[in-house]
């Protein structure tokens, strides 16, 4: 049985994305929890996540002290609905489609063959299998909420208003550009409608050269 | 083993292609001595079986296979779309083909060349399909090698298990063949054993190897296998050597064995290749 794929008119005329202050999240869960119980998923299927993402080392100062760089922070992450979305790109049945408008992308049920591609495609790991239906789910940006004039749960939910959502233009006005972070992929992949406010340590280290 | 049908499934069409490679190359020099034309036909059969069972295997991949024509829908940029278009053409050609011999008893040899090609290009869009992810251990070259390999190696083992120009009148001709199929499998175990350094490099320097977000796990996986790959590099060399030396010298039991070695080692590789969590 198909799952149920309802309609919605664009809830913005321009690309929707989120904004995500990784420097505030405490890795609470609450975004993740909520999202859950509100689509009503099953075991192991999450469309919004919070990693913890660690790293750095401690080094001799040559002075007989050491110093470190040690990092260890939680980023919330569901889909990034992109500018340049492989799932969508590399879906065989159009399934995976990204609305006019508010850019946000779906799945439509009553095409998706539950192939899979989309899983393997996207580096973000958004859509996610819908074992009992045989077909793919995602994060889609709450669009039933949106439609009614509310916010997305994971925005509502948020005790520490880490989470925001708007136009994209308008987040990257008022908080930056930076979407590349430790731990998440490089944004030229898929361009993510994503704004990050780095937590210390979170800022890319340069690749070591060959 | 979640991907199971996936590796049936490539390694059907793969070997059904590479068998219709080497019917190609046979068919000319069969089409003039009746015996050897009439023994075509039933490797003509196992080709359009093994092609026509693999996607029918790859429906079981599928979570809701009632969608399956949906999956034509997107060839402008899917390569999914594109290879179920390819694997069309080139089952339609190759059967329409099979149903003349069967039928009208005619060799169409113009055919199987078309049907080779159309099997190739279907060849190339399987292997992009996988490039084009962000599964590591699949993004690379690597995957056009082991896939276009496993038609080569396929198709030469058919030459030998199948009843392949084994007439009299066309002795030399099955002796060129075999020779030509015994380079072929060194030349594809060697290509591949040279991109093993360049691969393991960009596996080492992958920009996605430090990604939290990724849902599938290759790298462990390739890990966690290392002693199984070295394993099945080792069965592939010494299946590659046995063959070729054997095709040489038209020893039949060093033909069946290396056969058997190369089967073991595309299976295993395949295997591998599908493990990805």
């Amino acid at each position: 049985m198909t799952q149920q794929y309802k309609e919605y008119p664009p809830v913005s005329d321009k690309q929707l994305g989120f904004f995500i202050d990784s420097s505030r999240c405490s890795g609470c869960k609450a975004c993740q929890v909520a999202c859950k119980d509100k689509h009503n998923l099953d075991v192991g299927r999450r469309f919004r996540r919070v990693y913890e993402v660690k790293g750095g080392g401690f080094m001799p100062t040559g002075q007989g002290g050491v110093t470190n760089n040690v990092y260890a922070y939680t980023l919330s992450i569901s889909c990034n609905h992109c500018a340049d979305p492989v799932c969508t790109k590399n879906c065989p049945t159009t399934a995976m489609h990204k609305r006019p408008g508010d850019g946000i992308v779906r799945v439509d049920t009553t095409k998706c063959v539950g192939c899979g591609y989309c899983a393997w495609s996207c580096p973000y790991g958004a859509p996610q299998m819908n074992e009992e239906a045989g077909q793919m789910s995602k994060c889609d940006f709450c669009v039933d909420l949106q439609a009614k004039g509310e916010q997305p749960i994971c925005v509502a939910t948020c005790p520490l208003g880490a989470i925001k959502f708007g136009p994209i233009e308008e987040l990257r006005a008022k908080y930056g550009n930076l979407c590349d972070v430790q731990g998440l992929p490089d944004s030229a992949i898929t361009h993510p409608s994503l704004v990050i406010k780095a937590h210390q340590g979170a800022e890319k280290e340069e690749h070591p050269h060959a | 083993m979640h991907e199971l049908p996936l590796l049936i499934f490539t390694l059907l069409v793969q070997g059904s292609v590479g068998m219709t490679l080497f019917l190609t190359l046979s068919a000319r020099p069969a089409s003039r001595i009746p015996q050897a034309k009439r023994q075509l036909l039933p490797v003509m059969l196992t080709a359009c079986v093994a092609g026509g069972l693999g996607l029918i295997v790859s429906t079981l991949h599928l979570g809701y296979p009632l969608n399956a024509f949906n999956a034509l829908r997107h060839v402008a940029s899917s390569w999914l779309s594109r290879e179920i278009v390819f694997a069309s053409f080139y089952l339609a050609v190759l059967g329409l083909c099979t149903l003349i011999m069967l039928v009208k008893k005619r060799l169409i040899t113009g055919l199987l060349p078309i049907a080779t090609m159309l099997g190739l290009v279907d060849v190339w869009c399987m292997s992009a399909i996988y490039a084009h992810t962000s599964v590591i251990t699949w993004s690379h070259f690597n995957t056009w090698l082991m896939f276009y390999g496993a038609v080569g190696v396929l198709g030469a083992v058919a030459l030998v298990w199948l009843p392949m120009l084994k007439a009299h009148a066309v002795a030399s001709v099955r002796q060129s063949v075999l020779r030509f199929a015994g380079m072929l499998v060194v030349a594809i175990v060697a290509i591949r054993l040279l991109a093993q350094p360049e691969y393991m490099q960009y596996l080492a320097n992958a920009s996605l190897s430090g990604v939290v977000t990724l849902p599938h796990q290759p790298l462990d996986a390739f890990l966690q296998f290392s002693g199984l790959r070295v394993f099945s590099w080792v069965v592939s060399v010494l299946g590659a050597l046995l063959f070729a030396v054997s095709a040489w010298r038209q020893g039949r039991f060093g033909l069946m064995a290396g056969s058997l070695l190369l089967v073991l080692s595309e299976v295993l590789f395949r295997f591998m290749f599908f493990c990805i969590n």
